[in-house]
């Protein structure tokens, strides 16, 4: 059941992902166009990519925690079987901790901004901070899943650089 | 000050090298400083530093280079490429080897990552280097060595984020990029050239002018695409970020209309890559604000100006310093960790003792390319040493030619600014 949703996680993060990569970039292209053939573009396009952007960041850090993809160094992850589980164990505790923590003083950051206007969206400052929270939600959901499971650290050598 | 940074680099540090992702490390360094010096920095103030570290809209340019340079690759470009490279120069003694070479200084164009770099020239080059009886290990090796020109010739990911970070132009830096990347070509083709005569690597038959004509019409659009991107960020036509986006909309029609070798499935497959790998970035930026936060907090990069400018040090000689430390911080950290967390902390130091900004950040992007093949830490070394099915140790041993050739480059470039500078200039 849990490798079932693990499973299906993924797949979804890694779909919205796609989806959201896709988006700015044809915000952005629009923009150019608007530039050059319409004299100005709209006054949004910056803000809204910007928390595509973000979204990215923050949804793209739980899909890599699910597939064991985020840039680490490889002394001890690759260096044996038992010492890659206990780092993994030691790891997931530590996202699913450090996300709550994050869900926890988000609320403070949610409610210092909900005052504060973004005039180009016509809403509040706390929007940007949703996909901060999101991912936080996420990382805890997929640290927990990578427990349930007992997924270890395999080879990270699809790291970018 | 030094009580505080060496708690936050220290427990950074301990995380990263026991396995604990770059991005938790820093948090972890981030939440255990908060911690130990509060009230120093709240968690309120820890929150917001996370979420800012990416409310900057500049910072798009980066998944739009991935997305450009993944679709690329997909596109069948990565086939075309090798085709030209080995009509240009496999002909010499060791051909494969300077193909291979080659290879990745055209890639380089198109990409701006090393490890895609690697990933896509080593596919290809190292099992055909093996049939023509070269040792897998070296061939690991000058596959390795050759992608870290990867960062340095534009369009090159690094460059944007030292440009975003230090506030300089990301054109200038992509124009500087041009001949420190030629000659880091010319320099491992050079040791591979002398390598090839002592070992007795053989030559590929010489396919004619026919052959390089028609190799080159193949891959001349992609080659088109970081001529597109230099002009329009030099010429003013659109941002940097613009221009990211209409690199990637030129690489999907390229891809897709034009060459169609590239089919839906495999185009989705190309975006979800460009995402993850650029998620991987983003999610480190992310988190270094906090980092940034700290550091302008302590005035860390004040005291590190003020420190340089006492023992007075000339330009060259700090320079030199900068690229010493930043080779031994990449044997363990990759390029976007150093990028995020000590260039920063070293730019005003560098400003302040008149080093323009432009050579420092070519000679920053060199310095920390070499360290994607230095031990313990260099990840192309593991990745073209598991292409090749090579003990990663022989790996580091085959590499160190190139590495020396690479070095002595960089200190060409440290002491000579004209090298990297009279392009832009």
């Amino acid at each position: 059941m849990a490798k079932r949703f693990h499973s299906l996680l993924t797949k979804a993060l890694s779909v919205m992902l796609a989806a959201l990569l896709v988006a700015m970039t044809m915000l952005e292209i629009v923009q150019v166009i608007m530039r050059y053939f319409a004299g100005s573009g709209f006054v949004w396009t910056g803000d809204v990519t910007v928390i595509l952007m973000q979204s990215l960041a923050w949804i793209g850090a739980p899909a890599l925690w699910l597939m064991r993809g985020h840039i680490a160094v490889e002394l001890i992850s690759g260096s044996g079987k038992g010492r890659a589980s206990a780092l993994a164990l030691v790891v997931d505790a530590g996202i699913v901790a450090g996300g709550a923590a994050l869900l926890y003083y988000g609320q403070d950051a949610l409610a210092a901004f909900a005052n504060i206007d973004i005039p180009s969206l016509g809403t509040t400052g706390d929007i940007k901070y949703y996909p901060m929270m999101a991912g936080a939600l996420l990382l805890v959901i997929a640290g927990l899943l990578n427990l349930a499971t007992g997924s270890r650290y395999t080879s990270a050598s699809d790291q970018t650089s | 000050m030094i009580a505080e940074l060496a708690t936050l680099f220290g427990v950074m540090l301990i995380a990263i090298l026991t396995g604990v992702p770059v991005f938790l490390s820093m948090a972890f360094g981030v939440v255990v400083f908060a911690i130990a010096f509060a009230p120093l920095m709240s968690p309120l103030v820890v929150v917001q530093t996370f979420q800012q570290g990416l409310d900057n809209q500049a910072f798009t340019a980066i998944p739009y280079f991935f997305l450009a340079g993944t679709i690329m690759n997909v596109g069948g470009m990565s086939a075309r490429l090798l085709r030209l490279a080995r009509a240009m120069i496999a002909h010499i003694r060791g051909g494969l080897s300077h193909a291979n070479i080659a290879a990745s200084v055209v890639f380089a164009g198109i990409s701006g990552s090393a490890v895609a770099d690697a990933a896509a020239v080593g596919s290809v080059m190292i099992p055909a280097m093996k049939r023509d009886g070269y040792s897998p290990s070296y061939a690991a090796a000058v596959t390795a060595a050759s992608a870290t020109i990867g960062l340095v010739i534009p369009p090159s990911i690094p460059m944007v984020i030292f440009a975003l970070f230090t506030g300089a132009s990301v054109g200038s830096l992509f124009l500087a990029g041009i001949v420190p990347g030629l000659l880091m070509g010319a320099f491992l083709l050079v040791a591979s050239y002398i390598i090839a005569r002592r070992r007795r690597y053989p030559a590929s038959k010489w396919q004619g002018t026919g052959e390089l004509i028609a190799a080159f019409r193949a891959s001349f659009l992609a080659l088109l695409m970081p001529v597109l991107v230099i002009v329009g960020l030099v010429g003013g036509f659109a941002t940097t970020s613009e221009i990211g986006a209409v690199a990637a909309l030129y690489a999907t029609i390229v891809s897709t209309v034009i060459y169609r070798e590239a089919n839906l499935k495999q185009l989705f497959q190309g975006v979800v890559q460009a995402a993850l790998d650029a998620a991987r970035v983003l999610i480190i930026i992310g988190v270094s604000g906090a980092f940034i936060w700290i550091v302008a907090r302590l005035s860390v990069a004040n005291n590190l100006a003020l420190f340089l400018l006492d023992m007075q040090f000339g330009p060259t000689t700090i320079l030199a310093l900068i690229a010493l430390g930043l080779i031994i911080a990449g044997t363990i950290l990759e390029p976007v960790t150093i990028l995020v967390v000590l260039v920063p902390m070293l730019v005003p130091a560098a400003l302040a003792s008149g080093i323009d900004i432009t050579h420092l950040g070519i000679v920053v992007v060199l310095s920390t390319s070499i360290g994607l093949i230095t031990p313990p830490v260099g990840i192309l070394l593991y990745i073209t040493a598991a292409q090749a099915q090579a003990p990663a140790l022989q790996v580091v041993r085959e590499t160190m030619p190139f590495l020396l050739a690479l070095l002595v480059l960089l200190t060409t470039i440290v002491l000579v600014p004209a090298v990297t500078l009279w392009l832009p200039g």
